[in-house]
């Protein structure tokens, strides 16, 4: 799959009243960039998701805003869709992913894919900088390492030839507990570049510089886009194939740290493919997020994106044909 | 001249090693039998392995595994073991992805019991795999095949899928069971179902499997299975409580070594009636950086530990000496300034910075007295030219140490009161006495002996030299236990070394005093960074330390230190309050603060107190001594400014009223302007 066939177009504010959709999807937090876009979208239903690691109280967030407590993103996202009625069937579906938590959005897709869903648009809009350049806090307390759900692969037993690939972001706390957790695994970090700003990049890897001793010797770097999720899945692919290519790699780790539109592009990767492969997507869990954390708004990205058939629903497929066949 | 091909100290972590480098870099403490005598691989006993970060315990355990042992009898692995009398089975608790068994509440009991029978699994099937490697050359019978297939099937509970008599394929036939129980706890948040058939009763196969090689295989009569279970701080206290329940369970041929931080172990509970294991009846416990800040072979070790690694780099012969000559000649590829220790108290280092004109500390000693005149407090002194005489009496000027002692003497009669001229005169008579007796003991000399490495602190400041850490003994000392520490010294210093041109190692070579300076200050900086969690918990136990160093740095600063070479503390903790308690605990976990074991008997009450010293890797960013000489005590509430709720107004109060005790002109003593203002919460 070359993903960079995938569309992507930037996008002026005024110019996505141009645009409508049936569903559209968005998490909720103080930042201009995300509440703005929400106004501006034209949807026949329109859905806030305020997730608990923001830390909202019920008076904070706007009326009809799905909130609830739970921090696990499978319960979240599939009691939203079914307390919240949300029919997805057939649906021109929009899901602007600047304000999401890196695992709802990731299981988010993947509860898609699994319902059917073949495409869908997702918004990302930049930020002109980070509040705080690169001392920006984004999370507070990591609590544990874990596999996102529905993104866990069946792993070998085999300790060499362990692969960790990073998406390098601000938060260098995120990048030492993953190194840390996957100690034993070689690191591959993916920087941002070009980055969202010029300085951006030097931001980031300064930040990323901070987390060097968890990440050992065995490292190495690589560069995507910061705003493109499909030239970072390319990105992942350039790395993968040939090391499998080579029997270097046997169990493969995705950790998305970075922009939402890498995140995207680390799913994208994974679902079209790593389904089948010894590889799962695992995220340093924060107890709290910072509710804003840039200032402004840049360039606005819609990207078009396309799912494969889900692996649970083709296997249900699969033996309802072979039961029929008896 | 050319350097070696990478930095020698550049991997700290033996997860970063390959097993031929664990075989490779591994040195033994030279205590009898070294660690072969501490962890006992041949022992039925399950141990707890425990140790702060950078301690050796992935190291140890990976050189008693399987993998470590058929390198080190390459000719036959299998008389080789049966010789070692053990084979490990090495599992990083990190290849199970043990959070997947936490992260679904509708599940919770279900992937609760699902870990228990997946992690038996996962150690069974490394346990069938490292057999199946060693009996690859040997001709097992095929009769002997067929009953072991048989003694197989007959550990399940469910007939599982064999599909014929090899280890191998008992080895899939385990695989294909892990990896059913993988797919359903992987999709069970996607399905909101979970049905996995548990197909055998908890340790059947675990224990199981030992016995039916024991008794078909006269090549493991007398070898003990020891399951090798690392980073156990990883798993919850469920999963921990399945880990737990196997040691209890343990057959006599099979036992486990479990490697953990100080931190990691969160339970002794089991699942067998809830009975909790005890240390002596179900395990014993090996606590590693214990054992190296006790032993007197840490140095040692620690040296040959870095001659190793130096030799190991040395790919392309450019150190002509070998390993051996190497670690004698280690102390000499350090510039060390001579140490006034060795009868040089001239300090030329010192001599050679000081500011031409009046010495800072002279200077100083004058405003002091100034002030002291105003507030009356200098008794036998009543004019400005007897501040001249006493500054005269006190000079030295060949000898800036002595200059130092001799203000320091100087200070506490001061502070006691004493007529200052007649006391001048005393200390000038004392330091001439040393001069010309310098073997005679006597209270100047002691003076001095005590307090050497604070006037030489305070000297280096004056003079605005950096504090001094250098030479391998400095940083063996500093790593207090921690190998890793002390390669992550080296690894900066060695960086700086190459950075300021230098050929470090390599040949008569020597690193400068400045890339020691940077390295340590930088290995000190990570430590500091490192050794914590982040995120709150962390921030707060940093931020203790922080008052902490700053209270000793005052302390060694100061006209009159209470005690010598301060950088540890004694306190009763039994009324401080829990928040302390759980920050200097947290502390001393993380290994930032090192627990004296004998503890500290309070002067008065006889009560031995708790006694901790900050970590020597931490020193340099404090300018604080690396060996530990006198210790404050220090009282509850002081412990609650330092580590509690206080906040810094209550640390500032109280590094202030410890300071005033130890500051010329008053000493700490109320004076005619003074006594209107409020009383101090830390007064005595």
């Amino acid at each position: 799959m070359d993903f960079s066939l995938f569309y992507k177009d930037q996008v002026a504010l005024k110019d996505l009243k141009a645009h409508s959709w049936d569903v559209f999807i968005s998490g909720f937090n103080s930042s201009g960039r995300v509440q703005t876009i929400f106004r501006a979208i034209r949807s026949a239903k329109k859905h806030w998701l305020a997730f608990p690691e923001y830390g909202y109280s019920a008076d904070e967030i706007p009326r009809g805003c799905f909130s609830s407590n739970t921090r696990e993103e499978a319960l979240y996202i599939q009691s939203f869709i079914e307390m919240q009625g949300v029919v997805l069937k057939n649906a021109r579906l929009c899901v602007d992913i600047t304000g999401f938590v890196r695992p709802y959005l990731l299981f988010l897709i993947r509860f898609l894919q699994e319902n059917g869903i073949r495409e869908f648009d997702a918004i990302y809009t930049e930020p002109v900088y980070y509040r705080e350049k690169e001392n920006t806090k984004f999370s507070t307390k990591i609590t544990e390492v874990r596999s996102v759900q529905g993104f866990s692969g069946v792993h070998e037993q085999d300790p060499s030839h362990n692969v960790l690939i990073i998406g390098s972001g601000y938060d260098s706390d995120m990048i030492r507990k993953v190194a840390e957790e996957k100690g034993s695994c070689k690191k591959i970090q993916i920087f941002g570049l070009p980055s969202l700003r010029a300085d951006m990049y030097q931001e980031n890897v300064l930040r990323a510089h901070l987390a060097e001793d968890a990440l050992g010797s065995d490292k190495e770097s690589r560069f995507a886009p910061a705003h493109d999720p499909f030239i970072t899945a390319n990105v992942l692919k350039d790395i993968v194939t040939p090391l499998r290519a080579r029997s270097e790699l046997k169990n493969l780790y995705l950790s998305p740290l970075a922009t939402k539109a890498q995140v995207l592009g680390f799913a994208i990767y994974y679902l079209w493919e790593c389904t089948n492969l010894p590889a799962s997507i695992v995220f340093p869990v924060a107890e709290m997020y910072e509710r804003e954390t840039s200032k402004g708004m840049s360039r606005i990205w819609k990207y078009h994106v396309e799912l494969p058939p889900g692996p649970l629903a083709s296997a249900r497929r699969r033996s309802r044909r072979k039961f029929r066949s008896r | 001249m050319s350097n070696l091909a990478v930095n020698p100290f550049s991997v700290t972590k033996a997860s970063d090693f390959s097993i031929e480098q664990i075989d490779t870099l591994w040195v033994d403490l030279a205590d009898r039998r070294g660690m072969t005598e501490l962890a006992k691989p041949t022992s039925p006993m399950p141990m707890l392995i425990l140790g702060g970060k950078g301690s050796g315990k992935t190291h140890l355990m990976r050189y008693f595994s399987y993998e470590a042992q058929c390198i080190r009898h390459a000719a036959s692995p299998l008389v080789g073991i049966k010789k070692d009398g053990y084979l490990g089975i090495y599992l990083k608790c990190e290849s199970l992805d043990a959070s997947r068994f936490g992260s679904n509440s509708r599940f919770s009991s279900e992937l609760s019991q699902l870990f228990g029978y997946h992690l038996e699994l996962s150690l069974v099937y490394l346990l069938l795999r490292t057999v199946q490697r060693l009996l690859i050359t040997e001709d097992t019978p095929t009769r002997t095949q067929a009953s072991m297939a048989r003694d197989f099937k007959a550990l399940f509970d469910r007939e599982p899928s064999l599909r014929g008599r090899s280890f191998e394929q008992m080895a899939d036939c385990i695989d294909s069971i892990r990896r059913e129980v993988d797919l359903a706890v992987n999709n069970c948040a996607m399905t909101k179902a979970l049905n996995v058939p548990i197909s055998f009763t908890r340790g059947r196969l675990l224990f199981g499997i030992p016995e039916f090689l024991v008794k078909h295989l006269p090549s493991f009569s007398g070898v003990q299975f020891q399951y090798l279970i690392d980073e156990l701080e990883l798993l919850n206290i469920d999963q921990q409580r399945h880990i737990n329940t196997f040691l209890r369970e343990r057959r006599p041929n099979c036992s486990f070594k479990v490697g953990s931080r100080l931190y990691g172990i969160k339970t002794y509970e089991t699942f067998n009636d809830n009975e909790t294991n005890k240390e002596g009846s179900e395990f014993e416990t090996l606590k590693l950086d214990h054992i190296f800040r006790r032993s007197p072979q840490y140095r040692k070790f620690c040296r040959s530990l870095t001659a190793r690694r130096i030799k190991t780099a040395d790919v392309d012969k450019a150190i002509s000496v070998n390993e051996s000559q190497l670690l004698d000649r280690l102390p000499a590829y350090f510039d060390k300034e001579e140490s006034p220790d060795q009868g040089n108290i001239q300090a030329p280092a010192i001599q050679a910075s000081l500011p031409k004109g009046e010495r800072p500390y002279f200077r100083s000693l004058q405003s002091k007295l100034v002030a002291g005149l105003k507030l009356g407090r200098c008794s036998g002194l009543g004019k400005a030219s007897d501040i001249e005489e006493v500054i005269e009496l006190l000079r030295r000027p060949e000898q800036p140490l002595l200059e130092k002692a001799n203000i320091l003497a100087f200070f506490k009669e001061w502070a006691d009161g004493h007529n200052l001229l007649r006391a001048a005169r005393t200390v000038s008579s004392q330091c001439q006495d040393y001069l010309s007796n310098r073997g005679k003991s006597g209270y100047y000399k002691e003076l001095l002996g005590h307090f050497k490495g604070d006037l030489l602190a305070q000297l280096r400041r004056d003079c605005d030299l950096p504090q001094q850490y250098r030479g391998i003994e400095d940083f063996i000392t500093m790593s207090s236990g921690l190998p890793r520490n002390l390669l992550n010294i080296l690894k900066h210093v060695y960086k700086w070394s190459i950075f300021q041109g230098e050929s470090p190692f390599v040949n008569e070579s020597v690193i400068g005093s400045e890339a020691q300076s940077k390295g340590v200050h930088d290995a000190a900086e990570w430590f500091f960074s490192d050794a914590m969690a982040r995120g709150p918990e962390g921030a707060a136990v940093q931020q203790c330390i922080n008052r902490l160093a700053t209270l000793f740095r005052g302390i060694r600063f100061s006209d009159k230190p209470s005690e010598c070479s301060i950088c540890t503390f004694s306190a009763c903790l039994d009324s401080v309050s829990k928040e302390a308690k759980t920050n200097i605990e947290l502390a001393e976990n993380y290994s930032l603060l090192v627990k004296i074991s004998k503890g500290q008997r309070d002067r008065n009450s006889g009560r031995i107190d708790s006694k901790y010293q900050i970590n020597p890797m931490l020193s340099p960013l404090w300018d604080l001594p690396i060996s530990r000489r006198g210790a404050i005590a220090l009282s509850p509430a002081e412990i609650d400014a330092i580590f509690g709720e206080g906040g810094s107004k209550a640390f500032t109060s109280l590094l202030n009223t410890r300071l005033a005790r130890m500051t010329a002109p008053t000493f700490g003593k109320k004076t005619k302007t003074s006594s209107a203002q409020e009383p101090d919460l830390f007064a005595k």
